[in-house]
C-alpha cells in the first residue's frame, strides 16, 4: 500500500513539475525515475526483480528485440522506442543539413505557382504525410520557417498556413506507428506494425483530413485571397535548388529517408524491428554523411541531437514502470471498467475524450506511457485490444491539437512563427483549433463505433 | 565606445523611477528606453505596438506556457528575447542611453560602461503618488502597487540570475523617498561623473 501510494506521489509530482517547468523536463523524469528505484522499489517493496523488470536491460539482448517476431511482454524503459528515435533523429538531422524540407517547400510552391489558397492545401497535405514518417517537431520547424520566408515575400499573414500545418502534422502523425511518440509507445509495447497502425489509425486520419482541409479552407480562404488580390504582379521568391548546399549529400538522404521508408512499411514481412529500422537509418545517415560531406556534418549531427528528449522518455518510462509494478495501473483500469459497466461505447468514448482532454494541457508521451498498461489490463479482462489501441492513439495525438501546447509541433510552429514577428495567442489559437479537435474526435468516435463496435 | 555609458534602472511601483530615469537621460543628454519608446517605435523590436503594449516586461504563464528545446509558445518570452536582442544592439553601437526595466541589468551584465541602478520608496509616499497618478482610493493604490511589484519580480526573476531588488545585483540602490526626487536625480548624475573619471 505505501508503495502503492508513494509511486503515485511521485508520479502526481513528476506531471505537475513538467507542467510548471521548474527544472527541464529530463532532470525532472530521471529524477522521479531515480526515486521509484530506490524509495519504491528498492526501500517500500524490497524487490530487486522489479528494478531489473523496469530497468528492462535484459530486452535488448533477445534476437526478438532487433529481428523476427516478438511476442514477449516486457514492462519498464521501451528500449525499441528509445533506439528508434535515436535512430530516427540521426537521420532527420543529416536530412535537414542537406537542405531536403526546403527544397521540398520551395518547389511546391512553385508548383502552384505562389497562389496562396492552394499554397495552404499543399502545405497542409505535405505536413500531414511527412508527419507520418518523420517526427512532427522538424517537419513544423522546416515547414514554418518557409511559410513565414514565403509570407515576406508573397505578403500574405503566415499565421492560418502554420495553425492550418501544425494540426495536420499531428493528424497525420496518428496515421502510422512511428508518427507520433504515443504510436510509438503503443506499437512497441503491443507488438503492432508500421501496417496495422496505417490500416487502422491511417484511414481514420485520411478520412479527417478531408475533412480538416475542407474546415481550414473555409476558415482561411477570405483573409489569404484578399492577401493576394493585394499583393503586386512583380514577386521574387528563391529558387528550390538554392536550398541545396552539397547535391551528393541532398541525393544521399533522399536516398536514406526512402530506405527508411521502405522499411516501415513493410517490417510486418521483413520482420525487422522498429528498432533495427532506427539502428539502420541511424547508421546509413552516418555513412552517407562521411562520405559526402565528411566528420565535420558528423560533428554537427551529433552535437545537434536532442539527447534531452531520450533522457526524458528513460526518466519517464521508469515512473511508469513504478506504477504498473506496484498495480496502480491495474486499479485505473479496474476503475475504467467499472464505471463503464463493461459498456464498449462508453469504455470508447472515455478513452478517447479522457485522452484528448487530458493530452490538450498536458505532455501527451506520460499519458500515454501511462495509459498503455491501462489498456493491456483491461483487454486481459475481455476488451479488444486493437479497439482500445486505436481509441487511445487518436485520442492522445488529437487531443494535443486543441491548445498550443498540447504537442511538440505546436510549441514549436508558433514560436517559429513569433521569432518572424508573428506571435500567435492561446485565443487566436485555440478559436480554429478547438473546433478542429472536436470535429477530428467526433469523426473518429463515429469511425470506431461503426467499424470496430 | 570608452565615452559610452549606460543607466539601467529597476524600480518599485511608484517610486518615482520612470521620472527619475527620464530626469535623469534629459540632464546627461542620453536616450531614454522605456515602455512610449517601444510601443511608438516598435518596428525596431519586430513586433506590433498591439503585441508590444499587451507583452512587454509581462511574466509568462507557468501553466499557459510550454517549451521544446529552445522553442517555446510564451509570446511574453519572445518579445522578451526581441528586446534584448534591440538592447544588446544600442550597447554594441556605442550609443550612451538609459533604460528603465526590462532585465537590462542582466542583459548587459558583462557591459563595463553600465552602471545599474534600482530605486525604492517609502510605502506610504508611493501609496500617495499612486493614489495621485492613477486617481485611486487608498486601498486600490495598495493592491495596484502589490499587483505590479509581484508582477516585475515574476518578470525579471524569469530571466536573470540576480534576484529583482537584491542590492548585490545592482550598483546602487537609492530610496527616493528620502532625499526627495530631484536630488536624487542629482545624486545619480554625480554618481555617473564619478564613474566617467574613474573608468
Amino acid at each position: 500500500m505505501s508503495a502503492q501510494l508513494i509511486a503515485v506521489l511521485i508520479f502526481v509530482a513528476m506531471f505537475l513539475m513538467i507542467v510548471i517547468e521548474v527544472f527541464e523536463r529530463h532532470i525532472i523524469t530521471l529524477v522521479c525515475g531515480g526515486l521509484v528505484l530506490t524509495v519504491v522499489f528498492g526501500i517500500c517493496m524490497k524487490d530487486m526483480n522489479a528494478i531489473v523488470e523496469t530497468l528492462n536491460f535484459k530486452s535488448i539482448f533477445t534476437g526478438g528485440f532487433w529481428y523476427g517476431e516478438s511476442s514477449e511482454e516486457s514492462s519498464g524503459i521501451n528500449w525499441s522506442t528509445i533506439i528508434f528515435i535515436v535512430g530516427m533523429m540521426i537521420m532527420v538531422e543529416g536530412m535537414g543539413r542537406s537542405g531536403f524540407f526546403k527544397w521540398m517547400c520551395l518547389s511546391i510552391a512553385k508548383a502552384v505557382r505562389y497562389k496562396v489558397i492552394p499554397l495552404l492545401i499543399c502545405f497542409m497535405c505535405m505536413s500531414a504525410v511527412l508527419s507520418m514518417f518523420i517526427d512532427s517537431i522538424t517537419v513544423i520547424l522546416f515547414l514554418a520557417a518557409v511559410t513565414t520566408e514565403l509570407a515576406s515575400l508573397l505578403k500574405f499573414n503566415p499565421i492560418p498556413v502554420i495553425i492550418a500545418e501544425i494540426f495536420c502534422s499531428n493528424l497525420g502523425g496518428s496515421a502510422t506507428m512511428c508518427g507520433d511518440p504515443p504510436n510509438i509507445i503503443i506499437g512497441t509495447s503491443l507488438h503492432y506494425s508500421f501496417f496495422d497502425f496505417l490500416s487502422n489509425t491511417g484511414i481514420i486520419a485520411g478520412i479527417c483530413l478531408v475533412f480538416i482541409i475542407l474546415y481550414f479552407y473555409l476558415c482561411f480562404r477570405k483573409e489569404l485571397k484578399d492577401s493576394e488580390a493585394k499583393r503586386g504582379d512583380s514577386i521574387s521568391v528563391p529558387e528550390a535548388s538554392s536550398a541545396i548546399k552539397n547535391k551528393l549529400s541532398f541525393s544521399m538522404s533522399v536516398f536514406v529517408f526512402a530506405v527508411a521508408v521502405v522499411l516501415l512499411v513493410t517490417h510486418a514481412q521483413t520482420t525487422f524491428s522498429v528498432a533495427l529500422i532506427g539502428m539502420i537509418a541511424a547508421v546509413l545517415t552516418v555513412v552517407t554523411t562521411l562520405i559526402s560531406s565528411g566528420t565535420d556534418d558528423i560533428k554537427y549531427i551529433f552535437k545537434h541531437l536532442d539527447y534531452k528528449t531520450v533522457l526524458f522518455f528513460i526518466g519517464l518510462f521508469v515512473c511508469v514502470g513504478g506504477l504498473e509494478q506496484t498495480g496502480v495501473l491495474t486499479i485505473v483500469a479496474k476503475f475504467i471498467q467499472d464505471i463503464s459497466g463493461g459498456n464498449p461505447y462508453l469504455i470508447v468514448v472515455i478513452i478517447l475524450w479522457f485522452s484528448a482532454i487530458a493530452s490538450a494541457f498536458v505532455d501527451n508521451i506520460p499519458f500515454a506511457a501511462t495509459m498503455v498498461p491501462v489498456i493491456k489490463s483491461m483487454a486481459a479482462s475481455g476488451m479488444d485490444m486493437g479497439v482500445l489501441s486505436w481509441t487511445l492513439a487518436i485520442g492522445t495525438d488529437i487531443g494535443g491539437n486543441a491548445t498550443p501546447i498540447g504537442a511538440s509541433a505546436n510549441v514549436v510552429g508558433t514560436s517559429v512563427s513569433a521569432k518572424a514577428g508573428h506571435p500567435i495567442s492561446w485565443g487566436k489559437y485555440c478559436k480554429y483549433c478547438v473546433p478542429a479537435t472536436v470535429i477530428v474526435l467526433a469523426i473518429s468516435m463515429l469511425c470506431i463505433f461503426v467499424r470496430y463496435l | 565606445m570608452k565615452d559610452q555609458i549606460i543607466i539601467t534602472i529597476g524600480r518599485e511601483f511608484g517610486s518615482a523611477g520612470h521620472h527619475i530615469a527620464g530626469h535623469l537621460a534629459q540632464k546627461l543628454g542620453f536616450v531614454l528606453y522605456d515602455k512610449k519608446f517601444f510601443i511608438e517605435c516598435h518596428d525596431q523590436v519586430g513586433f506590433s505596438a498591439e503585441i508590444m503594449e499587451k507583452y512587454d516586461e509581462k511574466p509568462q504563464n507557468k501553466f499557459f506556457s510550454r517549451k521544446i528545446r529552445n522553442h517555446t509558445n510564451s509570446i511574453e518570452a519572445h518579445v522578451q528575447d526581441k528586446v534584448s536582442d534591440f538592447i544588446l544592439s544600442r550597447a554594441a553601437s556605442g550609443e550612451s542611453f538609459v533604460i528603465v526595466g526590462r532585465c537590462s541589468d542582466e542583459i548587459l551584465r558583462d557591459n563595463s560602461n553600465t552602471i545599474n541602478v534600482f530605486i525604492t520608496g517609502h510605502m506610504e509616499e508611493k501609496i500617495a503618488r499612486v493614489m495621485d497618478v492613477y486617481k485611486l482610493s487608498r486601498e486600490k493604490a495598495i493592491d495596484k502597487i502589490k499587483r505590479h511589484d509581484k508582477k516585475r519580480k515574476q518578470y525579471h526573476n524569469t530571466y536573470s540570475e540576480m534576484k529583482w531588488g537584491d542590492s548585490r545585483g545592482y550598483d546602487i540602490c537609492i530610496d527616493s523617498s528620502v532625499i526627495g526626487i530631484e536630488p536624487t536625480v542629482d545624486l545619480l548624475v554625480d554618481y555617473v561623473e564619478k564613474f566617467r573619471q574613474a573608468k
